[in-house]
Parts: structure tokens; sequence; C-alpha cells
């Protein structure tokens, strides 16, 4: 029972990096239409600048924390300026971006090698201790991870449903020309969310990094998984992505413990079966987009 | 008439390049650029068959993984069923055209994000399954490999296949026939039907074109043309890992290949695409950390200027001729272009509906 | 003008109760029409009354949400729309959705799919009956466009031509699937004068061909004038059906079009 327990718990953690994760993803697939592969790379960039912060200027975590967020915000405007500003209109604009995405994970991936070194890298020491309840090892790292992940998720959907901002994304999301219409510039949107987008990977980076251990094959790692998530709860909702991340983390973390490796693949498995039944996702409503 | 020149214009050129190509051995001696120019041709044929998937509006990012599938079925049958390269060759192609139908026959229903994510997380799986199968050596992988059996020519002796030479001719003709195959197929209505899902699947659908049956068929075709090629890649390498196949970096670069060449050239592009990268990477083979990174660049400098591949350079000449002429020509007679569709559709597909 | 009409003529093709949802939106509401054989139906009416998922649904873009749609006694309804184009109905779009960056020829050659034949293999070894079948196609399409006045402009780049003469290309494509009930989408939006009657001729060739028509338009004085029948569509309803002459008299048909603001007769 306490191993169940203990699963649980690990696997909410990892699932609430999953579902920051996921929620930045759905916002730049749904509104901006990009698919947008570098993600799982501004996530590590995220985990690597805090840890950079930390250790090498002796700064509070937080500090860290704040200096990856807008690092990786800068990243995403300058990433969408750049390039993917101009590829809005042409005429294979699908096959261009995604390939434009590609470009950069490459440059990201490999950057981190050149800047950081491949050696393993963790936090030591932000938050220690750790207690039991009912059987259940809880560290507080970890808790301070959930607890953050719960904070960061309810200001997202505050955005995402109450302020003009949130609302001029979704409006971009259903329709850019008809949001156009209303007096809405769909470019504005798009960089904005693409910078918030990144931010959010970026975050979730530097909130893991406290926890555990980080490694330049981060990035591409957990991309799929994160794809993954997107399509479970619905390439177009916000929710879907809360909902998705917290099943996969469950499924990752039980699948870890009994069957190692290979969880990926059941995880896979499962959520073939469910789009298979509902193409749309769990939460979602359009059938597809791109293309 | 002017169909029939075009057409042999086309030819001559593309047997112009493989003849240059045949000769390449004989001034190059140097077994390492033999090894390049042998993994240039196994690159740009994967390149060729993510073109072909793109055709019909697929983008695919496991294209690696059937080309590990090809790769572990051949190395599989000829060391546990111990036969030749000659059998494994064709029956590894069947076998990974099997594994794409069903596996296309699951996926290929709408060709937008859903499609791109189940292919990226199938290359990911590809690499997972494999390495945690001990049968299949997991992560070290399958070595011992063999090479070839001999051909035997009777009186003219045998051909072994013990040099790096050897496996460059083989791979040579490999690469001809794939190219004479994939052009037959666009010029075939088959080909046809693809380019017509590729400009407009709605468009096409009301005209009676089956959208999915089509799109699985260049599905398998393409994945079918990969397993053959990943078959001679496992008994010219010898030893095969699964990483080998994985969606970073090795899709990406199948993608990057055909992205600056440019995807409206269905054969020269991808050629072009791998031939300037390895050429790249032979440039700044001194410092490999930073070469990446320059290649991840130049991505984006192509992408974002010349979207339309490098290729595209050449048809400027020609686009200014016709924007020149276009205010006095007079009812638009200047802008005719007499594209007949028994042309390889290679600079149709480039340029869809705006 | 003569009614080709008659009481006795067989459908072709039969509405029966269809509705169609988009969500919690009633585009189409237990509709229900026939179309006779070779005769020109018109189905008309304002604005977002649904006309335009009318098409969809008979051609199979969007499944029904109730009801059946019969053609020539077969039930189709669930069909899949290139089976659909297979069995005989074709369909011409509303926007100008071709293959824009093709030659006009290649436009409609593309539309023989499902006339060609021979097997892939044979034309992958240039076997001389392949050839032979894509020059008689080729020439085939060429029939079409001179018989549709668009001859002249037939190596043309598509997305060059004037609005009127793509619309007509996308006519010509329906033609080359060799249908027998062709479906129009509003041929003659933004045509000129010029233009429309040339359309009106060109529908009524077809018509005289031995083809079936039916067709949403908004130009009431063409559709006056070419149509045997009409169907009037409000809110997804039928209002009233029957010859342009009680069209145009019926009190619910005009009542309909003022309410929102539209002329009866425009153009």
């Amino acid at each position: 029972m306490s191993v169940i327990m203990q699963l649980a718990f690990d696997g909410l953690t990892i699932g609430l990096i999953y579902v920051i994760l996921a929620a930045g993803l759905v916002l730049i697939l749904s509104v901006t239409e990009i698919f947008f592969v570098a993600y799982g790379q501004f996530y590590m960039w995220g985990a690597y600048i805090t840890w950079y912060v930390v250790d090498r200027f002796q700064l509070n975590y937080f500090a860290g924390l704040a200096v990856a967020i807008v690092a990786t915000l800068v990243f995403g405007l300058a990433g969408y300026l750049l390039i993917f500003m101009r590829m809005q209109r042409m005429e294979n604009r699908f096959l261009i971006t995604i390939t434009g995405a590609l470009g950069i994970s490459l440059i990201l991936a490999q950057a981190v090698l050149v800047v950081f070194g491949t050696q393993p890298k963790s936090i030591p020491g932000v938050f220690t201790g750790a207690f039991d309840v009912g059987g259940v090892h809880i560290e507080v790292k970890k808790l301070a991870l959930i607890g953050m992940g719960i904070l960061v998720t309810l200001a997202l959907f505050w955005i995402y449903e109450r302020t003009r901002v949130g609302r001029a994304m979704r409006a971009v999301a259903l329709n850019a020309d008809v949001a156009a219409l209303y007096g809405i510039n769909p470019r504005f949107v798009y960089l904005l969310t693409m910078g918030i987008g990144c931010a959010l990977a970026g975050l979730a980076g530097g909130l893991l990094a406290p926890a555990y251990n980080l490694s330049s094959g981060m990035g591409n790692n957990v991309i799929a998984s994160v794809l993954l998530m997107t399509m479970l709860g619905g390439m177009d909702s916000l929710l879907g992505a809360v909902v998705g991340g917290l099943i996969v983390g469950q499924i990752l973390s039980f699948g870890q413990y009994y069957t190692g490796q290979m969880s990926v693949v059941y995880l896979f498995l499962f959520i073939g079966l469910v789009i298979y039944f509902r193409p749309n996702g769990l939460l979602g409503h359009r059938t597809d987009m791109g293309v | 008439m002017k169909n029939l020149l075009l057409g042999h214009r086309r030819l001559i050129g593309f047997i112009v390049l493989a003849v240059f190509f045949a000769l390449v051995p004989l001034w190059v001696d140097s077994p390492y650029y033999i090894d390049l120019l042998i993994v240039l041709m196994i690159n740009a044929v994967l390149a060729m068959t993510f073109v072909m998937l793109l055709r019909t509006g697929l983008i695919s990012l496991c294209v690696a993984a059937f080309w590990g599938i090809g790769a572990y079925s051949s190395a599989v049958l000829s060391l546990k069923a111990g036969l030749s390269f000659w059998a494994c060759l064709p029956l590894s192609t069947i076998i990974t055209a099997v594994a794409a139908l069903i596996i296309g026959y699951v996926i290929i229903r709408n060709a937008g994000f859903t499609f791109v994510i189940m292919t990226t997380v199938l290359a990911m799986l590809f690499v997972t399954v494999v390495g945690n199968i001990q049968w299949l050596g997991a992560y070290n992988g399958i070595s011992n490999i063999p090479a070839p059996d001999p051909i035997d020519l009777g009186a003219l002796g045998s051909i072994v296949f013990d040099s790096k030479v050897d496996f460059f001719y083989l791979g040579l003709i490999l690469f001809v026939i794939v190219i004479l195959v994939i052009n037959a197929f666009y010029a075939s209505w088959a080909g046809r039907a693809w380019n017509a899902i590729g400009l407009n699947p709605r468009l096409a659908q009301s005209m009676g074109v089956n959208v999915f049956r089509y799109r699985l068929m260049s599905f398998v075709v393409g994945c079918a043309i990969a397993g053959l090629m990943g078959s001679f890649y496992a008994h010219y390498q010898t030893f095969i890992i699964p990483t080998a196949f994985n969606l970073f970096p090795k899709t990406i670069y199948i993608q990057v290949f055909a992205v600056l060449g440019g995807v409206g050239y269905a054969t020269l592009g991808p050629i072009v695409g791998a031939g300037l990268l390895s050429l790249f990477n032979e440039l700044f083979s001194g410092f490999e950390e930073y070469s990446i990174i320059i290649v991840g660049v130049l991505v984006l400098v192509v992408v974002v200027f010349l979207p339309r591949g490098l290729l595209s350079l050449g048809e400027i000449p020609a686009r200014i001729r016709d924007w020149r002429s276009r205010p006095g020509g007079g009812g638009g007679s200047s802008t005719k272009v007499a594209r007949e569709p028994d042309t390889p559709p290679g600079e149709a597909a480039g340029s869809g509906s705006p | 003008m003569i009614s080709r009409t008659t009481p006795d003529t067989k459908d072709i093709l039969r509405v029966d109760d269809v509705s169609k949802h988009f969500g919690g939106l009633i585009a189409v509401d237990h509709l229900s029409f026939e179309v006779r054989e070779s005769e020109i139906l018109g189905i008309i009416g304002p604005n977002g009354a649904g006309k335009s998922t009318v098409l969809g649904v008979i051609s199979g873009f969007y499944p029904a949400t109730r009801g059946r749609v019969f053609f020539e006694g077969r039930d189709i309804t669930g069909l899949k729309s290139h089976q659909i184009v297979q069995l005989g109905i074709g369909r011409q779009f509303q926007s100008s959705t071709l293959f824009m960056s093709l030659s006009v020829l290649d436009n409609v050659f593309y539309g023989f799919h499902l006339s060609y034949r021979t097997a892939v293999w044979k034309r992958l070894l240039r076997w001389p009956s392949a050839l032979r079948e894509e020059r008689e196609l080729k020439a085939r399409g060429e029939e079409i466009l001179r018989r549709m006045g668009l001859e002249p402009v037939k190596n043309e780049i598509t997305k060059n031509l004037p609005h009127g003469h793509q619309r007509i290309l996308g006519v010509c494509i329906a033609l080359a699937t060799n249908p027998k009930l062709l479906l129009l989408d509003e041929p003659m939006t933004g045509m000129n004068q010029t233009e429309i009657a040339t359309m009106l001729d060109l529908v009524r060739g077809i018509r005289d061909s031995g083809m079936t028509i039916a067709m949403i338009e908004h130009n009431m004085t063409a559709v006056m004038n070419l149509c045997d029948r009409i169907v009037v569509i409000d809110h997804g309803q039928k209002i009233a059906e029957g010859l342009p002459k009680e069209i145009q008299d019926n009190e619910q048909v005009i009542e309909a079009y003022l309410g929102k603001d539209e002329l009866l007769l425009d153009g």
C-alpha cells in the first residue's frame, strides 16, 4: 500500500512539471499552430540557467528561477521575431515552421554541451529535509515543487480565462482572421504566446532543477511524453493539458517502477487507444490542426 | 515533341550524373571519402522518401525508424536465420513494407499535428523498444553482420565484397534503381493522385481520390525504400545500434537534407542537401562541437530566406524574366507554362496553393 | 419557358428528412426534397440558410446527423465523399479551391482519376497501353475545355486566370469525374453580366447533354431564368418548392428575404 502511495506522490511531482510543460505547448500549438519541436530544449535551458545562476553566482534559488524565466522568455520572443514571424504567410508553412523548430532544437541542444559541459548537474541544499506520512517518504524539495506547480497552473488559468491577453489568445486560437476583425493583432498574440509558452518551459525546467538531476538529453527525452500529453488532453484545451499531464505523470511513475523503460511503450499504447475512440483527445474540440 | 525532349533532357542529366558517380573511385582512392559517398547516397535516398510522403501532405518524423526496421530485420535474418544478403535485401524490404502498412493504417487518419506527433513518438519508441530487447542486443546493438556473398560470374571470376569500393558500386546500383522507381511512381497515376492530395486534399477527394488509401500507399512505398536502404546499411556497416535510428538527430538531419535542397525537387533536392551537409561537416571537422550549431544556423537561414530550398536559386532568372515581361505581355501569355503531367512533378509540389 | 419536368420523371436523388447539427448549431433541419432526372433544380435561400451544408451532406463531406440520402434508389448516407463521386455525383466547390499552381489542362486531367484504369506497374514500365490511355484522357480533357470555352487558356497557370474562368474551371473538373448529377455551388458569384450569360449557356448545355443539375445560386435573375424547379431554404428548413413563377409570388419566400434585408431580385 505504501509503495502505491509513494508512487502516486512521485507521479504527482513529475506530473505537475508535465502539466506546466503541456500547458505551454498547448498554448503554442493551438494559438500559433507551429509544431514546436524545440520546446523540450527550452525546458532544458531553463533548468541549466537556474543551476548556473545558483552554482556560479551563489545567488538565491528564486533569483535563478527568475533569470531562467526571463531568459527563456527572451529566447522565445527572439525566436518568433527572427524566424517564425516571416513564415506565417508562407505557402508551405507547416513544413517550414517544423524545420525551423528543428534548426532551433539542434542549436540549443548542442549549445548546452558547449556552454555547460556533459556532466550531470544538480542543485543541492535548496529545500532540505524529509518526513514520513503513513509510510510515504515525502521530501521537502518535492513538496515545494508541488506547491509551486499548483500555483503556476492556477495563475496560468487566471491569465487565460480572466484577462484581456488571455481572451485575445483564445480568440486567435479559434480563428485568427475573425479575431483580426475584432481589433486583435494576431501577430502580436503569436509573439506573446511564443514568449509565454517558452517561459513556461523554462519555468518547468527551473522548478525541476532542485529536485532532480539535469542532463543534456533531458530536452529530447521529455518532448515525446509532452506531445503525448497534449494529444491525450486535446491539443486546444488548457484544462486538457492539466488532466493529460497528471495522468501521464502517474502512468510513468507506476510504469517505471513495475516495467522499467518500457513504460513509455505502454503509455503510448494507452494514449493510442484513447485517441482511437476520441480523436480530439479527452477535452479537445478541434479534430486536427496544421497543414 | 517538346515533352519528349524535356523528358530526355532529364534522363540525359541523370545518366551523366550516374556515370560521373561511377567513375569517382578511379580518382578517389581514400576509403574515407568512399565511405562518405556511400553514406551520402543512403542519406539522399532517405530524404527522398521523406519528400515522397510530403507529396501527400504527410510530414513523417519516423523515416529513420523504418530505416532501422529494415536494418534490424536484415541483420536478424542473416545472423539468426542464416540467410544470404541477397535474400535478406528483398525480405527486409517486404518486412518494412508490412510494418509500414500496419502502422500507417492506424496513424494516417489526419495529416496534421496528430500524424506528426504519432511519428515523433514512434521514432522514439523504436529506440526504446529495440534497446530493451535482449534478443536484439539491446542498446549494444548487433555486430558481425556478414558482407554480401560473392557473385559468381562463371568464367569472368566473381565479385567479392571485401572493399569499400565494391560496396560503393552496390550502393550506386541501388541508388539508381531507387531513383528510377521513385520517378516512375511520380509519373504514374498514383503520383498524380499524391500530388493532388498534397495540393488540395478536399478537391482531390471530390475528384474521387481515396485520400486515405493513396496516403497509405505513399507511406508504404516510402518506408519500404527506407527499409531497403536499411538492409544495405546494416551489411555495409557490419554493426548496428538502436540509437543510430533515433529522431535526434538522424530524422532531423533527413528532413534538413530535404528542405535545404528544396522539397519541390524530388530527387535532386535531397542529393544536393545531403551533399552540402557532408561537405559542411568536412569543412568543420576540426571543431565538431560547433559544427552542429553552425548547421542549425544554416538551416534557419535557408528556411527563412529560401523557403523553397537552395535549388530554387536556379529559378530566379526565370522569375525575373517572367516578372519583366508581364506588364507588356498582353493577355498574360507570358506566364504560360507548358507543364506536362508527365514530368515528375518535381517543380510543382513546392508551390502549393497559396 | 417550358418546364421539362413532368410528374412522371423519376427521381435521381432523394433527400429524406435530413438534419445536420454542428455542435449546438442546427444548420439543416428535417429537410426533404428530390432532384428529378435531367432537370435543373435551384436551391435558394438567405445567407446562412444552410444551402452549402446540404450540398456538403449530399456529397459526403459532412455526415448527416439524421435522415437519409438516396441516389438512384441507393442509400448513400454515410458513404465517404470519394465513394459518392464514384457513384456519379460530381461537385463544384464554392470558393476557388483549384490546383492553383498547375495549368488549366492539368486541373481537368487530374479530374480523370476515376477513369484511369492502368495498373501502376504498367506505367512504371512505360507500357504502351498506359501511355495511350494518358493521351486519350488528355484529349478528353481538351474536349471538355473546348466545350466550356476555356481552350484558349488551357496552358495558363490557374492562379493567373480571371475569377470567372476559375469558376468555369471548377465546373470542368467536376465534369471530368463523369457525373450523372452535378452539384454547383454558387457558380455565378462575383461574375459580371457577360460572364453570367456565358455561364447560363454552359449550364444549359451540360443539362442538354443528359446530366442532371442541382445548384445553389444567389443571383435571382439567373436562377429564375435557368431553373426548372426551385427549393427555398431558410433556417435549415424548406419553406417553399415549385416552379420559378410560383416561387416569385410566394409570400413566405419574400418575407424570408425581406426579413434579412436582401433584395429578391438583384443583378
